[in-house]
């Protein structure tokens, strides 16, 4: 299958990805705990030391991988599992994670979730979120 | 052990790639490595193939990350020459400008 071809059946299931709106969000004790446990398995991985690449292995999570480039998409997917967890089921979790980079993108999702207009600046390195008024 | 020649074991497989025609002609690394393993590697003893893993390591992490690092010099290069065109598109719609008012 040509990569052509990939991208267009990737684009067939896309409407998954798209923003559901709610007016508001609720909060669940099944939905903190899914929360802190995405947390736990993100600073696991964000905390491992790797300056050089070297072969890691998470047992708890039975998570692996050598390269740096791996470890990055690794917080990135598992960034991407809570954002697409409060789009899917309209839970609130911002307010549990203490994760500074997690909690800023569950708060993204929730804002958007809720059709929020907000503004989202970034250096590389620290993120930040302002919501912004309807005028601007 | 010696694993000196590892260092040319990737040229045909990147020569073919470069050489290939299309997406349907793209050669599969796997058919190279396989090669390797039968013909350089498959006598070795457990100590000399440990130490094979180690070299390989450190020779995937310097290839990784210097192509991460040229991927991201090429985008400052972009970046910079994207920003010189507009620049110069900037600059010649003024002049154009400036000229028309004349005129």
């Amino acid at each position: 299958m040509s990569d052509l071809r990939k991208g267009e059946k990737m684009k067939e299931k896309s409407n998954l990805s798209e923003t559901i709106f709610r007016s508001l969000l609720i909060k669940t004790q099944y939905a903190e705990d899914y929360a802190l446990t995405l947390q736990e398995i993100y600073s696991d991985v964000e905390s491992v030391p790797h300056f050089n690449d070297e072969e890691i292995l998470l047992e708890n999570w039975g998570i692996e991988f050598f390269y740096v480039d791996t470890k990055e998409q690794i917080e990135w997917t598992v960034i991407l599992a809570l954002m697409t967890f409060i789009n899917q089921t309209g839970c609130e979790v911002s307010y549990v994670l203490t994760n500074q980079t997690l909690k800023k993108f569950a708060i993204m999702q929730e804002n958007r979730c809720l059709g929020k207009k907000q503004l989202i600046v970034s250096d590389g390195i620290e993120i930040n979120i302002n919501e912004v008024k309807d005028e601007l | 052990m010696n694993f000196n020649s590892y260092f040319l074991w990737p040229k045909k497989f990147v020569e073919d790639s470069i050489n290939a025609d299309g997406l349907v002609d793209k050669p599969f690394v796997e058919e190279y490595t396989e090669e390797i393993l039968n013909k350089e590697l498959y006598g070795l003893k457990e100590d000399d193939l440990r130490g094979l893993i180690n070299q390989l390591s450190f020779t995937a992490s310097f290839y990784a990350r210097l192509r991460r690092m040229v991927i991201e010099h090429t985008a400052k290069i972009t970046l910079v020459r994207m920003m010189d065109e507009a620049d110069f598109e900037a600059e010649f719609e003024q002049e154009l400008k400036q000229l028309l008012e004349e005129e």
